[in-house]
């Protein structure tokens, strides 16, 4: 038992053997059937995905399209990443902060942030700072909980004996409590970027002119299911790298967490 | 209590006392304690159980507040804990993000010595540990022998008054405890200063201590008092240190 | 030691008074704020309390909502956690599932259920089954997740155990990896059911005629904030129920044992 220990190389074949399958299974599924009426053959999407780098969809290529879902991404993102740890650390750090906030954070966190986009789009209107505030919403809340969790639980004995060694509060914050957090910050930024993608996707699709969700929505309305395929396409290759580029950011600032026996 | 004449006192100690508020009510876990200990000597706690020791050294440390009574640690009064009294945890309590040198000189950065003078003087205590080429290690990787003596180097390199050490080989293998008592008697030899060192191993009590305070259990307070005068480097199997042993160990359980 | 927790107690109900008034200063009080952006916090709850007997404006009451809701959120969970659980299990036990199944699954888990929706409407239709088929994908993702690494924390030692009983490879699964997953299969039922909430919240707004989700959508084109808060926080108590309704069967089931 235990799959872990499968080589590599076993790993590869069971990869490329399983995606061919599935492949060639929705191939000869959508080839000349009745689904193959209302769905697009895996050939025609990878087509058209291929394609669209240079003919667009819409009023940009798909590379345009990623870039406008991206750059949203990375604005709501920071600012959340950026607000969420400042916050989570004071809140872990100091009860009174703790004290005020929390009550807030609780009434806020069961409404999914996705429950905000009709608001957000009264608000905000159809243009970026929609997109922005939710994805700032949705990543915020997720952040500030991992961080917090970490500053609240920096070991006791580790600020005692920094204040034995000299360090005034300022320093301890600086070199003990922030240090000790970083592994809780990084699994926030983590869970974060994956659901900033998600939360852009859907903000996109309820409203949107541009923007990889808009993709879909726009082909749902046009009824035009290989450029839907094409947009899940890119959307999962995107996801899927983010999580990536995440896990190793990851690996490297944690390198001290890492054990060597 | 015994002082060494002619020696000052370093520690003391008057009617210190803890008590612990929580729902099922108050717990005293320090009976009004007091304790002299005179200027670059070794006293050592000795009890069994896992109730006060640390406490005690704690509130001697200032790591924690005081329900009663005062403690002085070189002529001023202990409020919370600082560089004049340096700790040894048996935890090690080792900031895992910095590496080795990085936790020996961190006292020292905390002052704002300059980086040179900074590093020279943290070399100076890893070499007196015994761990020189491991300064650039991260303590991930080190055994927990190895942890205990950066333990060691990092509270020295604050030059305190005082060293307070918290069964510091609680966690080690028997072997390398061993290694441990000798290598601090040894390090100790080289560095005096004024130790209060807890342990719950009479082997240890009475291989290291000048002095041996037998605490009693929760809560904790002074039971017996022993002078160890045997030479140094001391023998664990010497007639005088058996006979010693056997002494104290009667002590706390009267039925051997 | 208790008087400074009091004291931190009364600064959380004061936090949340100042946030309330500060709301309807700004809407009631001073009218910084136009009402058709931001209502007032009295509004909303009258709304709120109305929307349970009216159906106006847009056609049923915010009971029938709330059950169109569930009825949805719930189908997608219960097949997800049946397919999930399950799959998640043999993937982490049998090496040869997990060597197939992983590379597709790894390709899935980045899409966000939402982006599924036109294929399903176009598979299932408009209706109850193709939103709980987009609840259904988020929902068995997580059980998966969840439920493989807790069979991949079995302790070698205790199989160890079990095979020098003469345990089959069956056995040391039922007897000895499940009940030690069960933790963390618990959790991904947490973890699916959060999940399958805003995923049910996501579907409704896009492609819904009934739903807390199409209401707030709807209320956005008729200009009623009030309507659309009180859908918000009807959504929030709804998925805190429902987490809060897990949690305690979660607590029930473990009692007698020790985990």
């Amino acid at each position: 038992m235990g799959a872990q220990n499968a080589s590599k190389a076993k790993r590869v074949v069971g990869a490329v053997l399983s995606i061919t399958c599935f492949l060639l299974l929705w191939q000869w599924g959508t080839s000349g059937t009745k689904l193959g009426l209302l769905m697009p053959t895996p050939i025609q999407v990878a087509e058209r995905f291929l394609r669209s780098f240079v003919d667009p969809i819409g009023k940009h290529s798909i590379l345009g399209h990623v870039m406008f879902s991206l750059s949203r991404v990375i604005i709501g993102y920071s600012a959340a990443a950026f607000c969420g740890i400042a916050l989570g650390i004071l809140m872990g750090r100091y009860r009174v902060v703790e004290a005020i906030f929390m009550p807030l954070y609780e009434m806020i966190r069961p409404i999914p942030p996705i429950a905000w986009i009709p608001l957000a789009i009264l608000w905000f209107g159809l243009g970026e700072m929609t997109k922005w505030f939710l994805i700032f919403l949705s990543t915020f809340n997720t952040i500030t909980l991992n961080v917090y969790s970490g500053a609240k639980s920096v070991d006791p004995v580790l600020l005692g004996a920094s204040k034995m060694l000299g360090a005034n509060p300022l320093q301890t914050m600086y070199t003990i409590v922030m240090p000790y957090t970083v592994p809780f910050i990084f699994a926030g930024l983590h869970t974060a970027i994956s659901v900033s993608w998600a939360t852009v996707v859907a903000a996109e699709m309820v409203r949107s002119t541009e923007g990889v969700g808009w993709i879909i929505i726009n082909a749902m309305e046009i009824n035009n299911m290989v450029q839907v395929l094409t947009g899940i396409v890119a959307i999962g290759m995107v996801g899927y790298l983010l999580a990536i580029i995440m896990r190793k950011v990851e690996d490297v600032m944690c390198r001290w967490n890492k054990g060597g026996k | 209590m015994q002082v060494e004449q002619g020696r000052q006192v370093m520690i003391d100690c008057k009617g210190l006392s803890k008590t612990f508020y929580s729902e099922q009510g108050e717990f005293k876990v320090v009976d009004s304690i007091d304790l002299k200990v005179s200027e670059n000597e070794f006293l050592v706690l000795f009890g069994p159980g896992q109730c006060g020791k640390t406490t005690l050294i704690n509130l001697i440390a200032g790591l924690e507040e005081r329900s009663g009574g005062v403690v002085t640690v070189g002529g001023s009064i202990v409020k919370e804990a600082g560089p004049d009294r340096g700790v040894v945890y048996q935890s090690t309590a080792l900031f895992m993000w910095m590496t080795v040198i990085g936790n020996v000189e961190y006292g020292l950065k905390m002052k704002g010595v300059p980086k040179k003078e900074r590093r020279e003087r943290a070399m100076y205590y890893i070499k007196l540990v015994g761990l020189e080429g491991f300064e650039n290690a991260y303590p991930v990787k080190l055994s927990g022998g190895m942890k205990q003596r950066v333990g060691i180097a990092r509270a020295y390199c604050i030059e305190p008054k005082v060293m307070l050490m918290d069964e510091p080989f609680g966690a080690l293998d028997a072997q390398t405890r061993y290694l441990m008592q000798k290598e601090l008697e040894q390090i100790w030899q080289r560095e005096r200063r004024t130790v209060i060192f807890v342990t719950n191993n009479i082997e240890e009590a009475v291989y290291l201590a000048d002095r041996i305070l037998v605490l009693k259990n929760c809560p904790t307070g002074i039971k017996a008092e022993f002078e160890i005068k045997l030479p140094r480097p001391r023998n664990y199997v010497d007639r005088e240190f058996l006979r010693l042993r056997k002494e104290i160990t009667q002590i706390i359980d009267p039925t051997l | 030691m208790q008087k400074k927790q009091k004291s931190l107690l009364w600064l959380s109900v004061l936090s949340v008074l100042v946030f309330l008034f500060v709301w309807w200063l700004v809407t009631d009080g001073l009218h910084l704020a136009a009402p058709q952006s931001l209502p007032s916090p009295v509004k909303v709850l009258k709304t709120f309390v109305q929307k349970f007997y009216t159906k106006a404006p847009e056609g049923a009451t915010m009971l029938e909502h709330i059950g169109s809701s569930l009825q949805v959120a719930l189908s997608g969970y219960m097949i997800g956690v049946v397919v999930g659980v399950p799959l998640g299990i043999l993937m982490a036990w049998y090496e040869n599932v997990d060597v197939f199944v992983r590379p597709l699954f790894d390709l899935l888990r980045p899409i966000p259920g939402i982006a599924w929706i036109p294929i399903m409407i176009v598979l299932f239709g408009i209706g109850l089954l193709s939103k709980a088929m987009v609840i259904f994908l988020s929902a068995m993702i997580a059980c998966v997740v969840n439920s493989y690494s807790g069979i991949r924390q079995t302790k070698t030692v205790h199989l160890w155990v079990g095979q020098t009983f003469g345990a089959s490879n069956f056995q040391l699964l039922i007897k000895i990896a499940l009940p030690t997953a069960v933790p963390l299969i618990l959790t991904g039922l947490r973890v699916a059911l959060a999940g399958s909430w805003t995923a049910l919240v996501a579907a409704e707004l896009v492609a819904s005629t009934k739903g807390l989700g199409f209401m707030i959508q709807q209320s956005r084109g008729i200009f009623r904030p009030d309507i659309i808060i009180a859908g918000m926080i009807a959504i929030g108590l709804t998925g805190a129920a429902l987490t809060g309704l897990l949690s305690f069967l979660e607590k029930a089931l473990m009692k007698g044992e020790k985990w």
